[in-house]
């Protein structure tokens, strides 16, 4: 009433640091856009996550196990290309395009999940 | 009174921005611990364990989950384990420490295979080294070699009462056909005192639902394909409550020798992988130990056989023949699903 503004500078500067803290906060959320990702573990820790839908050539990852595991992976998609396990039941999995899909090496003790953010899952488990 | 004003005003500004960040924050870990999330798989028992859990606390129950399997694994069960009960039992034929949780669990191992008049033996230490299914040496021994190795067969010689346990003969215990069944009864119990809301824990392929489903009031399980790769499903099941799921099947180990193919699942009569006809059973059960074992037994004893022993212990099965016919009991008729068409369910 006095000639002051209902809004001052100071309250406009508390508001855009709000609206700042919550972009940041979100920011890796928005830059998510729903993509497929491969998890490899080895020894029960993570040891590499391959973002398969930015791929647009073929790559071989040799990992560093004993026995030997290179996988093969390209838009899309990844699978063993090759092991040195005994049964390569890891190689029986076959190719890995969708959500939960996993190849399992138990003398490599390695694992290798496919995960589609934003993707529901089908099943909660799978029986095998 | 306009310095009055101006700082109330601050002070109400910076109190909305503590409570936008508050509930932004929560809200984002709200989300989080209700939304099930795998944790990263562990290898225990010569086997993938892999956990997925919605509540809070979720990481840390997952690594008491992991850390008590792999106390199983090497106090009682595993045979590798020169100081586990069960690497004990067979080189020193006795114990006499252990906890009565391993007495009962030896004696209800042994019922089970009583009630499948010994195709199912606990004691088949001998037989199962024979073969080797896990080295990959693919060599099927002689009926001379397996005759010897079923001579040291017989769950009889085990007895296990109070802290005390003996194996007689010259045999030696293999419990590869319980340990992820007991496994998901660990898991089990550690989550029973927990706060976790939900979640599912597999042990090698053996399914335990654990809490309130994440949606639709029930978890939706696959069955694995028996004739396809180790991602693909043949069929659909809908759990309502909280179970232990669990197939065995011919696909997970075995080799081709002379054009004929060798399972890993010995009847311990014979000493030969069964020749039930089936290529897969799953058991849904109230206990962990009950769907492993059982799906294992009736594996052997083929479907018809098998119906007495699901009748008793009152848990559900699905059977997939070798024609690719499917049967399930009746519970589960309106379960399940098929959802690959090679596959067609015999009412």
């Amino acid at each position: 009433m006095n000639g002051k503004r209902l809004i001052q500078k100071t309250d406009f500067l508390l508001i855009l640091g709000i609206i700042l803290i919550a972009f940041f906060l979100y920011f890796p959320k928005l830059l998510d856009k729903g993509g497929i990702s491969a998890h490899i573990y080895i020894e029960n820790m993570e040891y590499q996550v391959i973002d398969l839908s930015r791929l647009t050539e073929e790559q071989f990852i040799d990992l560093p196990t004993d026995p030997f595991l290179v996988l093969r992976a390209g838009p899309g998609y990844i699978r063993v290309h090759s092991a040195g396990c005994p049964d390569r039941l890891c190689a029986a999995a076959g190719t890995l395009t969708k959500n939960g899909d996993m190849a399992v090496c138990v003398p490599a003790r390695v694992v290798v999940k496919v995960v589609s953010a934003g993707h529901e899952d089908t099943f909660d488990a799978i029986a095998y | 009174m306009t310095e009055k004003i101006k700082k109330r005003k601050s002070l109400i500004a910076v109190l909305l921005m503590v409570v936008a960040l508050v509930s932004v924050i929560g809200a984002d870990l709200a989300r989080s611990n209700s939304a099930a999330s795998s944790i990263s798989p562990s290898f225990i028992m010569g086997t993938l364990v892999d956990v997925s859990l919605r509540g809070f606390g979720k990481k840390s129950v997952s690594e008491d989950i992991f850390a008590a399997m792999r106390d199983d694994e090497n106090n009682i069960l595993s045979w590798r384990v020169a100081a586990s009960v069960v690497g004990r039992l067979n080189a020193d034929r006795s114990v006499a420490d252990i906890d009565l949780r391993v007495t009962e669990l030896l004696n209800e191992i042994k019922s089970v295979c009583a009630l499948t008049g010994g195709r199912m033996d606990l004691t088949v230490g001998a037989l199962t080294k024979l073969w080797d299914f896990e080295s990959g040496q693919n060599k099927v021994p002689s009926q001379e070699e397996i005759a010897a190795a079923l001579a040291t067969v017989g769950f009889q010689n085990l007895t296990a009462s109070g802290t005390a346990a003996a194996l007689a003969g010259t045999g030696s215990i293999d419990l590869g056909a319980f340990g992820k069944g007991v496994a998901c009864d660990t898991a089990w119990r550690i989550l029973k005192e927990s706060r976790i809301k939900g979640g599912t824990v597999s042990v090698g392929g053996s399914v335990l639902v654990f809490g309130e489903p994440e949606k639709n009031g029930a978890w939706t399980i696959g069955i694995r394909d028996p004739d396809g790769a180790a991602t693909e499903v043949f069929a659909s099941l809908k759990v309502e409550k909280e179970c232990v799921i669990s197939t065995s099947g011919l696909y997970e180990r075995g080799f081709e020798s002379g054009g004929k193919y060798y399972h890993h699942i010995l009847d311990a009569k014979t000493g030969w992988p069964a020749g039930s006809g089936l290529k897969s059973v799953t058991i849904i059960a109230p206990t962990g130990l009950l769907s492993d074992a059982l799906s294992t037994a009736c594996f052997i004893l083929g479907y018809d056989e098998s119906l007495p022993l699901l009748t008793q212990f009152g848990v559900e099965a699905v059977f997939v023949g070798a024609d690719n016919t499917v049967r399930v009991t009746n519970g589960l008729r309106t379960q399940i699903v098929i959802t690959n068409g090679d596959f067609v369910i015999e009412w």
